[in-house]
């Protein structure tokens, strides 16, 4: 049997082994493994508070009682060591990941965000005038650069740093600001933020109490135009 | 033992060694290489390549070269405004070629690895559906795709049989997406427990919804069955497999695998499926994703069922040429 006929045989076998590899890798990969889980982040975060109470309660009705700050230690201990277990069965093929750029992590919306954040551009023309809403997200009545700041990755963006903003947040607030003071040679300063709300289901009562600023950036004229 | 383990890894290989017309994967191919360069274009035309795209070094806002490890991008090319637009060229270059089916593994690999370090560049800009867009242009590399509907057809020759593991693995990828988009839904408000608050909720946050959204609450109910099935949608993604196995083995006996061949319950999934993404398309500001993963369905269709399906148009010669085959 030639080289060629010898391969055509085995080339089947071959590619199931290989494809079963890759089932075997991706299916670790899809596992509903948390990641990065921060002690920080479950006792402080709203989201994160609401949802651990919401199951203390419900495991106190099935006659199961822990304090929120054991559910919170258990929640903590338990991600820390699937994540723990993932990442060193995952090590020999995180390069072949990050080049590719694929993954198997599907969260769609796995925590509904009860405590959103709204973006909001202002200006001022002064030092002393009142702040001027040029943005808000989802208020028609004040809509600049609409399109730019709906798109979705500029979206990701922002809505990724609301916790925890990190330099990109900082980049993303001045480039605004930059445009902000280059379309008005009135704008004196510029400022970005977040307001936060609590959204409560139809059948709660209104919660106006959580209503806070987040992450305001103001930028000069001076700091940002040359 | 012994024998058994053999038996099951014959079949193993014999599953992935099926043939069948890779058109169906050619039509994924056009589509989801039209909705990417849709993407990029989109960008282009809201000003932003520069900005998402260099580090802050050069203007831009990702801070790419404060993490480790640097992208390769910005390691083998310097950090300015005329690299990121070379990366942004080379991604609409290669998706167009992947499109119209031009030397298409190596354009869809090309574009995945060009892909990837955009992501690396800008990790929050990188969404979900980025991912599983990379996942499946790579799938569609491996496959004959660009030999169907492709200048690779012109080229090298049309190939009207093909492996059909690249399709069996589209499936599987749109199985597990949904399956484990559903099982990690664990918050309270996807449940009974929690109301099915959670579309109430969600259409409620200024960064994804599309509208105003507070009159919702008149409607509520509406709201709490879309949830519910929602869940119901992901959950049953797990069975699609077994929904295909069945179809695969239908003369074998069992009430179950004649139930589910008689009934096609894979009708209604895609159904819901497709309802649920224009729901998401007319309701929150989310981007390509609604469109990239209707783009992936089609590889939910046998390509029998494709020309079955196209027949009504076999008054037009391509069509009656390429069906007749």
């Amino acid at each position: 049997m030639s080289a060629v006929a010898r391969w055509g045989t085995a080339w089947p076998a071959t590619r199931a082994g290989l494809l079963a590899l890759v089932l075997f890798v991706e299916g670790i990969t899809a596992l509903p493994i948390p990641h990065g889980v921060q002690k920080r982040a479950l006792s402080e975060e709203p989201v994160a508070t609401e949802e651990i109470e919401a199951q203390r309660v419900l495991l106190a009705e099935v006659g199961i009682h822990v304090t929120h700050a054991q559910l919170v230690d258990w929640a903590f201990a338990s991600g820390t060591l699937w994540s723990s277990g993932y990442d060193a069965v995952m090590k020999p093929f995180n390069t072949l990941f990050r080049v590719l750029g694929i993954g198997q992590s599907w969260g769609l919306f796995t925590y509904p965000d009860t405590f959103p954040h709204q973006l909001v551009v202002e200006v001022r023309r002064s030092h002393t005038g009142p702040w001027e809403r040029l943005y808000a997200g989802l208020d028609p009545d004040h809509a600049w650069k609409h399109d730019i700041l709906t798109y979705r990755r500029i979206r990701g963006v922002y809505d990724g740093q609301t916790d925890k903003p990190g330099p990109s947040w900082n980049n993303l607030t001045r480039w605004l600001a930059a445009r902000a003071c280059g379309e008005d040679p009135d704008v004196a300063f510029v400022r970005v933020s977040f307001r936060r709300f609590h959204t409560v289901r139809p059948d709660a009562p209104a919660d106006s109490s959580a209503e806070v600023e987040r992450q305001a950036r103001v930028w000069s004229r001076e700091q940002v135009l040359p | 033992m012994r024998a058994r383990v053999t038996a099951l890894w014959a079949l193993w290989v014999r599953l992935w060694d099926k043939q069948e017309d890779p058109v169906v994967l050619a039509v994924v191919r056009i589509l989801l290489a039209t909705v990417v360069l849709y993407d990029f274009l989109d960008m282009a035309h809201l000003g932003l390549v520069e900005m998402l795209f260099t580090p802050e070094r050069g203007g831009g806002i990702p801070d790419a070269l404060a993490r480790t490890p640097v992208p390769e991008l910005y390691r083998w090319f310097p950090a300015t405004t005329g690299t990121a637009w070379l990366a942004w060229s080379v991604m609409v270059g290669c998706t167009a070629a992947f499109g119209l089916g031009f030397l298409t593994p190596l354009s869809g690999v090309i574009a995945v690895l060009v892909s990837a370090q955009l992501a690396q560049v800008l990790p929050l800009g990188d969404r979900g559906i980025d991912t599983l867009i990379r996942n499946v242009i790579l799938i569609l590399s491996c496959s004959s795709c660009g030999r169907r509907f492709g200048l690779d057809a012109v080229i090298f020759g049309t190939r009207r049989l093909a492996p059909a593991w690249p399709r069996h693995l589209l499936i599987l990828q749109l199985s597990v997406m949904y399956f484990c988009a559903g099982i990690q839904k664990t918050a309270m408000s996807w449940t009974p427990l929690g109301g099915f608050a959670a579309l109430y909720l969600i259409l409620q946050d200024p960064a994804i919804a599309r509208w105003p959204f507070a009159w919702l609450g008149n409607i509520y109910p509406l709201t709490q069955l879309a949830t519910a099935t929602t869940m119901v949608f992901e959950w049953s993604a797990c069975f699609i497999p077994l929904v295909y196995w069945y179809r695969d083995t239908r003369e074998r006996p069992g009430r179950l695998r004649a139930f589910i061949n008689a009934k096609r319950p894979l009708r209604v999934w895609v159904a819901l499926g497709v309802c649920l993404h224009v729901g998401i398309a007319l309701t929150m500001a989310l981007g390509i994703f609604p469109a990239a993963m209707l783009a992936v369905y089609p590889a939910l269709v046998h390509p029998e069922e494709f020309w079955a399906l196209v027949a009504g148009g076999k008054r037009f010669p391509f069509i009656r040429r390429e069906a007749g085959r």
